[in-house]
């Protein structure tokens, strides 16, 4: 838990110095400068292990220790005030209680799901033993390297638990993996509630049931790295939405973008899709506004693709050269998209979420038609393409490869999805048009 | 009206996670209960793991091992076990004759996918361990 307060230090840092605007309530707050450290300091050391900077246990702290020492530097300037939001007692108590059931399973249960035991606790547990993100491990010559270019974010904020906790056992990273979804839904319902009231908050109060949050595979519990996209995706567009009002917000959307990037190949997609709603529905119009957007996305790129070229592609899909042969696979699309929808319609998941989803698309373009709108739908809208595709070039079968996969893309998509869920019912308020919301 | 969708979005969601919740409140319980994490995980994984973990007693954190996986079925508890026994070499072969071979189990059974990385390959290791899932001792020294 020590080493988890440096991702509070590091981000609060962030959030100072770049004067990024604060979600309104203190709970809120801490969840967003928690995610806002875990991404700028796993990126951070990403970059610096990728030049070849020697990860010694003064690497591990020195973003943290940076950071303190950037606290004299600028004062805070909060461009939300903190807010007291009425939530209302029984949707605050539903929100609650499956994330202190959570927690409890943490402090208990191992980390049980597949690929975060075989796939992504052994590259944290290699940089935290070799200290280096080009050792040995990542050139197949100390065990198994499974999915060796997977970008490395997730599993450097890991090695930094396990190396300051003097423990490289799984369970050094399970509440790192654990707080990102909390996290990121204390920040959603903040916000949610701050900009359509009480149906904001009973949107946010049945997130946490949703049936993904406690699977083993991919799960809140799991240390698969899909909640962490979720999570930096998810911050990115509230932040994109926020920026409507606050430009100073969309600081915050470029940073989140490029962590996305950083954390998973999916990541490269949904940082597309989220600088497209950005460049095209938020109509980003200063230089400055585009460096902001664009220089952390690309600067983050050119860290992944440059380390790539420093490891060897072992037990790794060749996105480039699977994309490459859709033309080929044009005929798997229609069963690709079946197999998305026929996974966010299983109730048994996701209860009425995505169809509840669906209709206020639908409500959304008649009553709407907002750039607020049409932000969300883009973003979304080109995540799922860019998922119909992947799963058409694989060599897998559909059906097989999305009984395993769709249901942790769709988690990638959550924020996006019950912001659409709270304005469309928002929009169905006889007041609608008198609060001011997004 | 609006109330009204609110509650049956909201109710669906809970219903469908409830069950899984109460699944895992119940096992967190219930596994509360045990004694430390290692006694947890021997529960929780089976005799696959206590195997591994056997051989994590059985050889040097330096070492190398060779796991010949006898059946198609081995192969999950082969790179389970490779994880676990980090940060041991451990490289995996398709039965006996690819393990004669030297030549390294394919894991992405896809001629587009990168499988192990490309280096000559691998001397024979310091152990040898057999996988076999059906086996009493799923993973055991050879």
């Amino acid at each position: 838990m020590i080493a988890l307060a440096l991702f509070l230090v590091v981000g609060v840092a962030v959030a100072l110095q770049l004067r990024l605007p604060l979600p309104p309530t203190i709970a809120a707050r801490i969840a967003f400068v928690f995610l806002l450290g875990v991404g700028a300091h796993g990126a951070i050391l990403f970059a610096l292990a990728a030049v070849g900077v020697p990860m010694s246990l003064w690497t591990f702290l020195a973003v943290p220790l940076l950071s303190l020492v950037s606290f004299g530097v600028r004062r805070p300037r909060l461009r939300f005030p903190i807010r007291h939001l009425e939530a209302g007692s029984i949707a605050s108590a539903l929100f609650a209680l499956p994330l202190l059931v959570l927690l409890f399973a943490a402090a208990v249960l191992p980390i049980r799901d597949y690929d975060g035991r075989v796939t992504w606790l052994p590259k944290a547990r290699a940089i935290a033993l070799e200290r280096s993100t080009t050792g040995p491990f990542f050139h197949g010559e100390r065990g198994l390297n499974l999915h060796n270019r997977y970008p490395l974010l997730l599993p450097l904020d890991a090695a930094t638990t396990m190396v300051l906790s003097n423990d490289t056992r799984n369970e050094a990273a399970r509440w790192l993996y654990v707080l990102i979804p909390i996290a990121a839904l204390i920040v959603l319902r903040a916000m949610l509630i701050m900009w359509f009231g009480a149906t904001g908050a009973w949107v946010a109060a049945a997130m946490p049931w949703l049936g993904v949050m406690t699977a083993i595979e991919g799960g809140a519990l799991a240390a698969y790295s899909d909640f962490a996209l979720a999570a930096f995706l998810g911050m990115a567009v509230l932040y994109l939405l926020a920026s409507l009002d606050d430009p100073l917000a969309l600081r915050a959307v470029g940073l989140f973008a490029a962590f996305a990037v950083l954390t998973k190949n999916e990541g490269a997609v949904l940082a597309l899709a989220i600088l497209s709603a950005a460049v095209f529905v938020r109509r980003v119009k200063s230089i400055g506004e585009w460096m902001w957007m664009l220089v952390p996305v690309a600067v983050a790129e050119g860290i992944l693709v440059y380390w790539r070229t420093l490891v060897p592609a072992a037990y790794d899909e060749q996105y480039e050269v699977l994309v490459s042969s859709l033309p080929a696979s044009l005929d798997r699309v229609p069963s690709a998209m079946l197999a998305i929808l026929r996974h966010a319609v299983d109730v048994s998941e996701w209860g009425g979420f995505w169809i509840a989803v669906a209709a206020a698309i639908v409500v959304g373009a008649v009553l709407e038609r907002s750039r607020r709108y049409a932000i969300l739908l883009v973003t979304m809208a080109l995540a799922l393409a860019a998922y119909v595709v992947a799963l058409s070039v694989t060599s897998w079968r559909v059906d097989e490869l999305a009984a395993v996969a769709v249901n942790r893309l769709l988690v990638h998509l959550i924020v996006p999805a019950a912001c659409m869920l709270a304005m469309a019912l928002r929009k169905t308020e006889p007041s609608a048009g008198v609060t001011p919301h997004p | 009206m609006r109330v009204a969708i609110l509650v049956l979005i909201a109710a669906s969601t809970m219903i469908a996670g409830a069950k899984r919740l109460a699944d895992t409140a119940r096992l967190s319980y219930h596994f509360a209960r045990l004694p430390g994490m290692e006694t947890r995980r021997a529960t929780l994984f089976g005799p696959w793991y206590e195997s591994v973990q056997r051989l994590r007693r059985e050889t040097p954190p330096d070492a190398t091992i060779d796991f010949v996986m006898l059946r198609p079925e081995a192969r999950d508890i082969a790179v389970l076990g490779a994880a676990e026994l980090q940060p041991r070499d451990v490289r995996l072969f398709d039965g006996w004759t690819a393990w004669e071979l030297r030549t390294r189990a394919e894991l992405l059974h896809d001629a587009r996918a990168a499988n192990a990385a490309p280096r000559p390959p691998p001397s024979p290791a310091r152990f040898v361990v057999v996988v076999d899932p059906t086996a009493a001792e799923p993973l055991h020294l050879q």
